[in-house]
């Protein structure tokens, strides 16, 4: 029972103490940057749901990241920077596009999944990108209203890493609840034996319609919030470069860990922030080094932390 | 009263090739039914036919008086519709336990929850822990699926279709490459599961079959031979013709 108890604290712990520690040390532009991290990181881990528990690799989670982001920067423009309101109006749009995301995939091969996905992904693309009016166009939208919650404003680097640290550990415990849940294990079910889960009288169809609503609740809380820390959304976060950059982060990190998602967003974030300010071959060399994350990890960052940990 | 499956003209193409031609058959609540044809007869597509996962081209499925012509697989197994398949269809990676859960959570209304999952855990494990100790395997269910022998994993593909508590189990050649006591144990762990369930067991060993059924129904080149009594059917003529040969006498 204590052991139990150890075992579940101590995670919990780390986790907070790796947020408060930058809390207090971290200087403006490394807290702006870990926020990135952590909120790119939910994202990703909500694709975890997809890929690592439903064998699902969708190619328009960005557009689920993106579309949540506009639609909370609509709102803020609009409306205000409240952040009950921001988050709703992102989750909300995530959500729909999750919906119709679902119903989309539901009885596709995972050939034509990837297509489909990268498909709607590319629709929302163009949606943001043309529709000037809204969207701002290839500029993207400006000069948001900073978040605010009743009287407090929330628009120092550290209030909103603290923001993104709050929404990456309760994005985390609503994961790991899925994953546990009746409906994470007929996900797990549905990728490795799907005739025998409709012979037990379970619709793979539903199955994988949930899971695209719970990853696209999660992907939208986090890109809710992504416009807010610089003020500025654009067509990039619902490119689909970026869903494959989110691909990328969670093989580096380690498929089906859930955190492994966070190791992989800060790995590649940060080889992208510092290794391109050495030299203009970035792109080179961070390519060269995730070759080789995938080579010798094959199981990712998280994978192979746990194997050390086990000796 | 009416039968509990009823499935009339029943007709299959495969391209050129016609699978099943006009097969009509009835099975009754609480019955067991023997399939039995040489390789090849259309068993496997009968079965596939009644459970949703072919669709025929012509004629009709009824069960429990009501057409399911049009469900899914998924829809009639929820009616108690339940089928295994020719090979052992079992989740390889996940633990005994989870793979009867699986079933479990299901049969309880509970298989695509996300809240409350504690209670639905639970009940669920309850009930696999009275499927593993009725059906004698002497597993504690923690086990990889993947590493029991390839007996047992036919037994724990049985004990899922029966954790569906269901009216129909339609059974295909769930003892082919089964020692004669793992066998035994099997279909003992069927009888005594539920009296009321009715059978549809497709079996290529006789004994089995003439042993164990109430009827018999031999199928042929797609066709239905006959279906009677295992003593009519012994007798019959063209049935030691077709399959049967001197096997029977
Ligand atoms: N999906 C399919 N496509 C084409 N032909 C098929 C298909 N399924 C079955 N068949 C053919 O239909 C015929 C009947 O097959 P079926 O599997 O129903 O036979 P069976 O009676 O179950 O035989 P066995 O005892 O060998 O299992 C076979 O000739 C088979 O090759
Ligand atoms: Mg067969």
């Amino acid at each position: 029972m204590r052991r139990a108890l150890l075992s579940r604290a101590a995670p919990m712990a780390a986790a907070l103490l790796a947020l408060a520690l930058p809390a207090a040390l971290a200087g403006p532009f490394h807290l702006r940057f870990l926020a990135e991290i952590l909120l790119l990181g939910t994202a990703v881990m909500s694709l975890d749901l997809l890929v690592g528990s439903g064998g699902l690799v969708s190619l328009g989670h960005a557009a689920l990241f993106g579309t949540a982001a506009y639609a909370a920067a609509v709102a803020a423009l609009h409306l205000g920077g409240n952040l009950l309101l921001v988050l709703g109006a992102g989750t909300g749009a995530a959500l729909l596009l999750a919906a119709l995301m679902g119903v989309a995939i539901m009885r596709s091969s995972h050939l034509f999944l990837l297509i489909l996905t990268l498909l709607l992904g590319q629709i929302a693309w163009e949606v943001a990108f043309h529709w000037r009016a809204v969207t701002g166009g290839a500029d993207g939208l400006r000069g948001l209203p900073p978040l605010s919650l009743g009287p407090w404003r929330l628009d120092g680097p550290r209030a909103l890493f603290l923001l993104a640290g709050g929404l990456a550990l309760a994005a985390h415990a609503l994961a790991r609840s899925f994953v546990a849940a009746p409906i994470g294990r007929a996900l797990v079910g549905a990728r490795e034996q799907p005739l025998r889960m409709s012979a037990l009288g379970y619709s793979t169809a539903r199955i994988r319609l949930r899971a695209m609503l719970a990853a696209g609740g999660i992907a939208g809380a986090a890109g809710s919030l992504y416009p807010f820390l610089n003020l500025y959304v654009g067509p990039q976060s619902v490119h689909w470069s970026l869903s494959a950059t989110m691909i990328i982060m969670l093989v580096i990190g380690g498929v089906g860990s859930l955190w492994g998602a966070f190791l992989g967003s800060a790995v590649y974030l940060a080889l992208q922030t510092y290794v391109s300010a050495y030299t203009d071959r970035w792109q080179l060399f961070v390519g060269v080094i995730f070759v080789l994350i995938v080579l010798l990890l094959p199981h990712g960052l998280a994978g192979a932390a746990a194997r050390w940990r086990r000796g | 009263m009416s039968p509990l499956l009823e499935i009339a003209g029943i007709g299959k193409s495969f391209g050129a090739f016609r699978a099943l031609s006009d097969i009509s058959l009835a099975v009754e609540e609480g019955e067991t039914l023997g399939l039995i044809g040489p390789n090849g007869a259309g068993k496997t597509t009968l079965f596939n036919v009644v459970t949703g996962f072919l669709r025929p081209d012509s004629g009709a499925v009824r069960f429990a008086g009501a057409p399911v012509d049009r469900l899914p697989p998924e829809k009639r197994a929820a009616l108690g519709l339940v089928r295994t398949f020719q090979k052992a269809m079992v989740f390889p990676a996940l633990s005994l336990r989870e793979n009867l859960a699986m079933a479990a959570r299901q049969r309880a209304g509970h298989g695509l929850r996300w809240l409350g999952a504690r209670t639905c855990h639970a009940e669920a494990d309850a009930k696999v822990e009275r499927l593993l100790a009725e059906s004698g395997l002497p597993r504690g269910g923690g086990e990889r699926m993947a590493d029991l022998s390839y007996g047992e994993q036919r037994i724990a593909d049985l004990l899922m279709a029966l954790a569906l508590e269901p009216r129909l189990l339609l059974l295909d050649e769930p003892t082919a490459g089964l020692s004669q006591a793992e066998a035994e144990r099997l279909l003992r762990i069927v009888r005594r599961h539920d009296s009321r369930t009715a059978l549809v067991l497709i079996a290529h060993d006789i004994d089995i079959v003439f042993g164990h059924c109430d009827r018999i129904a031999v199928m042929h080149l797609g066709r239905l031979l006959r279906t009677g009594t295992p003593q009519a059917v012994r007798a019959d003529a063209a049935v030691r013709a077709a399959y049967l040969g001197s096997l029977a006498d």
